[in-house]
């Protein structure tokens, strides 16, 4: 079963109304389907980002259209995702526990053991120590960190991480591998968007290659790197059907 | 919903700005105090007028100042996209931030009256009804003006916003001597002009109990009734026009 079906959406963004409008996606279209780990790809500027503000519906495409799941409401499809921003801004104000409680308590989860739930996913992103700190005294990667933690708090079954790895040290970075390993054991839908190919390598059965604000490829990993060992000689390759222009 | 009302109360309550605010109006309230007591014949009649007027404005400024910088300054730090891709509507948030306003607005509004009517030498039991009763019609107008502001904010910027819901507050005085400048000049359309004026701005001249004649008869009920509907029907209808906009607005 597919958790989404995206039909052909587009969308431009015009930031001053005597501007011409840029098109930023032309034509994308991609499924998720339930259970797997969804790598999307693309250069800076693709659209990786803006295609998942259209699914989380903060900003509405001009074309096209969204189905989640067997026609389920947008609020209903929202109780069982998980979200990490591109960049993590939370309230700073609060700490890192009462962050996880608000989260808690706006996903309306049924289940009552949050105590047990924050100390588990705290101990996942190894920030025990810190949740009684405020979060505006947190480093760049605990943020990234916390929001991961805040992505995992309600037990969602579909996650939408926007660069999950940015900003964080090597050994973060294994830490969210380890993590994201040990989610594929259980039944969970990951998309997530990364620069390290490698990683995508390593997770993601799926692709999505966006480029240029079209969606070149959605199917198997394997698939894609066919003749190549690697996924980055396979990327390459795909790239070098384009004129490389790093203008963007 | 209520999590979130709280949280943002929170946070308000820490807030520098709130805490200055309230504390001005505080000095205001017991400058009335020395007013009144240099005009002896007048005293009551100035601490009262005073005292409640420094409330409105401190109650008028903490509630556009909320209601403008509140949402659209989440909106600026991107700390609002965590919350939307939880599974609540978008107009419960809207609905949260006016209702954090209503509660620091009540605390504001409790303290300072309390303060105010220690100064108020030997009030009956009729002055102190209708003394609560301008308190809560003043918390009301906070309000209707704090509602407003939240729905410029949801199309204008922050700055903007405030002194356009200042100017709100200002014009719901106004109109009734816009009106009578208009006809001594006579003004063609006067009438027109007026009741345009009246539809797109709340009328709190109506009912501008803030004066010590006022609260020494008793207020007139059916006045008072229509202060409340007056100032609910303001309300609902911007949160709902704000709620409207929102549904529709692009959080990039
Ligand atoms: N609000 C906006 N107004 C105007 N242009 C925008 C806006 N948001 C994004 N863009 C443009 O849309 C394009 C795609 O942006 P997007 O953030 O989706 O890229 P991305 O694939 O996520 O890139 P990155 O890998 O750098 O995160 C960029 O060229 C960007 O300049
Ligand atoms: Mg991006």
């Amino acid at each position: 079963m597919d958790i989404v079906k995206v039909s052909g959406i587009q969308k431009s963004f015009q930031p001053d109304f005597y501007k011409k409008p840029t098109q930023v996606l032309k034509n994308v279209s991609f499924v998720i389907p339930q259970g797997k780990f969804i790598g999307l790809i693309g250069p800076n500027g693709a659209g990786k980002t803006t295609t998942i503000k259209c699914l989380l519906q903060f900003i509405f495409p001009d074309k096209g259209t969204i189905q989640f799941g067997d026609n389920q409401s947008f609020i209903e499809f929202k109780k069982h995702i998980g979200y990490l921003p591109e960049r993590p801004f939370f309230q700073e104000f609060l700490t890192g526990m009462e962050f996880l409680k608000l989260h808690w308590d706006l996903s309306g989860t049924k289940k009552d053991n949050f105590e047990h739930r924050a100390a588990e996913v705290l101990e996942l992103v190894k920030l025990t120590h810190a949740k009684d700190k405020k979060l505006k005294d947190y480093s760049k990667g605990m943020l990234q960190r916390i929001g991961i933690a805040q992505s995992l708090i309600a037990f969602p079954d579909f996650l939408i991480l926007d660069e999950p790895m940015s900003g964080l040290d090597p050994d973060g970075r294994i830490l969210i591998k380890d993590i994201l390993k040990d989610l594929k054991k259980t039944h969970i839908t990951v998309l997530m968007s990364s620069h390290l190919l490698e990683d995508i390598d390593e997770l993601c059965e799926e692709l999505i290659v966006i480029h240029q604000g079209e969606c070149f490829y959605n199917g198997s990993t394997p698939e894609f790197k066919k003749n190549y060992s690697t996924l980055q000689e396979a990327y390459k390759a795909f790239k070098g059907q384009f004129e490389v222009n790093y203008n963007v | 919903m209520i999590r979130l009302m709280w949280v943002n109360t929170q946070e308000w309550f820490r807030l520098k700005f709130f805490q200055i605010v309230l504390f001005l109006a505080f000095l205001f309230v017991c400058f009335s105090q020395l007013l009144g007591s240099l005009s002896f014949t007048e005293q009551q009649r100035l601490v009262v007028d005073f005292g409640l007027a420094g409330i409105e404005i401190a109650l008028v400024f903490i509630a556009c100042f909320f209601s403008t910088h509140s949402l659209a300054k989440e909106i600026e730090r991107k700390t609002i996209l965590v919350l939307l891709a939880r599974p609540i509507p978008r107009w419960k948030i809207l609905v949260g931030y006016f209702g954090s306003l209503a509660i620091l607005n009540f605390m504001a509004a409790v303290v300072l009256a309390v303060t105010l009517y220690f100064f108020i030498t030997s009030p009956n039991l009729m002055f102190s009804i209708n003394y609560l009763l301008a308190i809560v019609v003043i918390y009301l107008k906070s309000l209707v003006i704090g509602s407003i502001g939240l729905l410029i904010s949801v199309i204008a910027r922050p700055m903007f916003a405030f002194v356009l819901s200042i100017t709100v507050w200002l014009m719901s005085y106004s109109i009734i001597e816009v009106q009578f400048f208009m006809e001594k000049a006579q003004i063609e359309n006067s009438k027109e002009i007026f009741t345009f004026l009246s539809a797109i701005f709340p009328q709190f001249y109506k009912f501008n109990w803030k004066s010590y004649g006022f609260l020494k008869s008793l207020i007139n009920p059916s006045d008072l009734g229509w202060a409340f509907l007056h100032s609910f029907g303001w309300i609902l209808a911007s949160m709902y026009l704000a709620s409207l906009l929102f549904r529709k607005k692009e959080i990039v």
